[in-house]
């Protein structure tokens, strides 16, 4: 099947040629957007739900006096520690929990405050133990003690990158849906331009799909030159909003990483984006034959 | 290799074009069809290359049944078949060589044996100094030359020439024909329809007529010889050997 147009059609003087690659660039543009879009809203909601969903906060009332309850609390601390896939137990400083209330009640006040005692438990994964129960039983050593999994509302965070990864899959075949119109109707138009070549072909041996190959060549030529030119701008429109949100993204390679959260990025990302060109092309191409071949049916051959 | 068998054409609603047709054409024969413009010698043609299909009747193109060749089928048995068209029929943003290349390209030949070939007929028919040029750039002669060795460049079993001197004048056109029977020497089967009866008196072929819908035998063969002439006295340029043409592919 050729990949070069072999010119038996002149179908590079044609009205689509002109308009074609600009149309296919601006579909590759907003494909790289949508695509690129989707990755990060997926890598984000796959590490949020992977970091704290794997994290469970525990909240101690404070005690009445300094110290007074030090025994029960070291007892609280084996417990948590014997939970079972846990990986480290944090204590939270008092004086941080300070500095976190201070910009809304004030340092004063929130110095003043008796402030229950927090530990974070990172798990491996997201924990299987029955936190009610456990809940329950340091209930047994400091009444009002609570457990909190950091899923419950971690949940709605997940659902709304959820969405925005949906989103951008949406407009990604959206984009592709109008270049396979767009396609079509260019390529229905040059069937009907050079119907007279079309037939000489076909009066002297050619198969459809020799004839529909000949129009495929030109569609993923110009596809291919839409696409990296609308690939390009899309790049260069990414690394802006990377400069924009952090300057010094720009300086030092670390485009796609600040675009992600800060994960670092694989080949897999930037394959991602040097392949929608080349699936824009390869839809184009498909799209192209199928439309001439079945244009081509309903030309006597 | 062709068989007419009580064959009819017409268009829906119209009289019949042709009717009751029957006649068989014979593998490496050279026959004439004559008969006054619009008397259906076009058609009759169109039949053969299945360009158009009887309405009645049955037609056999090279064993088989045209009835029964489908779409996918047409283009296999159409590189069996060399056509050369009353208005030439090339493609004008080609040139000369590109047009007479297009059956080797169409049937997967290599460049290489396009580039050996193509400008060896071409010097053949006697226009070995407009490889390049674009059809509109050549006289009614030349395009008609082109576009015979563009109908033959594929070795074709059938040769199907409609008026292939319609365009020309009589000196070109009698060249012309000394060409096709140059062709049939190498065993090509030749059919030239023509409304040019002098010209066809000039040589010793067997002659079919059309005429109000019917084909009818005017002349068998060897009901008169032709005149002795040389060989390659049908091109003005090149006079290479024609039987080289007989090994491409």
């Amino acid at each position: 099947m050729a990949l070069i147009p072999r010119g038996d059609i002149p179908l590079s003087h044609d009205p689509s040629a002109r308009y074609l690659p600009w149309l296919l660039g601006i579909m590759c543009y907003f494909a790289v957007l949508a695509s690129v879009g989707a990755v990060i809203s997926h890598q984000l909601a796959a590490r949020w739900d992977f970091a704290l969903g794997s994290v469970v906060t525990v909240q101690i009332p404070a005690a009445v006096t300094e110290g007074s309850d030090a025994p029960r609390l070291s007892q609280a601390e084996r417990m948590m520690r014997q939970l079972p896939g846990i990986l480290r137990l944090v204590r939270v400083d008092t004086s941080r929990s300070v500095e976190l209330l201070a910009p809304w009640l004030g340092a004063e006040l929130a110095a003043d405050l008796p402030l229950p005692r927090l530990f974070d438990l990172h798990f491996a994964a997201p924990p299987e133990v029955d936190l009610k129960q456990f809940e329950a039983r340091l209930g047994e050593l400091f009444p009002g003690a609570m457990v909190e999994a950091h899923t419950q509302w971690m949940s709605h965070v997940a659902k709304l990158t959820r969405a925005v990864e949906a989103l951008g899959l949406t407009v990604l075949a959206l984009v592709i849906g109008a270049s396979v119109v767009a396609v079509i109707f260019a390529v229905r138009t040059s069937v009907s331009i050079h119907r007279e070549v079309i037939s000489i072909l076909h009066l002297i041996g050619a198969r459809d799909g020799y004839i529909a190959s000949e129009f495929q060549a030109h569609v993923l030529k110009m596809a291919l030159r839409g696409g990296l030119v609308g690939g390009f701008l899309a790049v260069a429109t990414l690394a802006g909003v990377a400069a924009a949100l952090e300057p010094e993204a720009v300086d030092s390679a670390n485009l796609i990483p600040t675009l992600l959260g800060g994960l670092p990025a694989g080949i897999v990302e930037w394959i991602l984006i040097a392949s929608a060109p080349v699936l824009v092309a390869f839809v184009a191409w498909i799209a192209a034959r199928l439309s001439v071949l079945g244009a081509l049916r309903k030309m006597n051959p | 290799m062709i068989q007419f068998d009580k064959v009819e054409l017409r268009y829906p609603g119209s009289p019949a074009i042709l009717s009751d047709v029957n006649f068989a054409v014979e593998e490496s024969s050279f026959q004439f069809i004559t008969g006054a413009s619009g008397a259906g010698k076009s058609s009759l043609l169109k039949l053969m290359y299945l360009g158009l299909k009887p309405s009645r009747g049955r037609l056999s193109l090279f064993g088989q049944n045209a009835a029964t060749i489908g779409r996918d089928g047409i283009p296999a048995l159409r590189r069996r078949i060399g056509i050369v068209f009353q208005d030439f029929r090339l493609i004008p943003h080609l040139s000369a060589l590109d047009n007479v290349a297009l059956p080797l390209r169409i049937a997967g030949a290599r460049e290489s044996a396009i580039r050996e070939y193509v400008p060896e007929l071409l010097e053949w028919v006697g226009l070995s100094g407009h490889f390049d040029s674009l059809p509109h750039t050549l006289s009614g002669g030349q395009q008609q030359r082109v576009a015979i060795a563009r109908a033959v460049i594929g070795r074709p079993q059938l040769l199907l020439a409609d008026e292939p001197t319609g365009n020309v004048d009589d000196g070109v056109a009698v060249r012309l024909l000394y060409l096709f029977e140059e062709l049939h020497k190498m065993g090509t089967t030749v059919l030239i329809a023509t409304h040019n009866r002098a010209l066809v008196e000039r040589f010793d072929h067997p002659c079919l007529n059309v005429d109000g819908g019917r084909v009818t035998r005017v002349r068998g063969q060897g009901s008169r010889r032709s005149e002795p002439r040389p060989v390659g006295a049908a091109t003005s340029g090149g006079t290479s050997n024609p039987s080289k043409h007989r090994h491409r592919g």
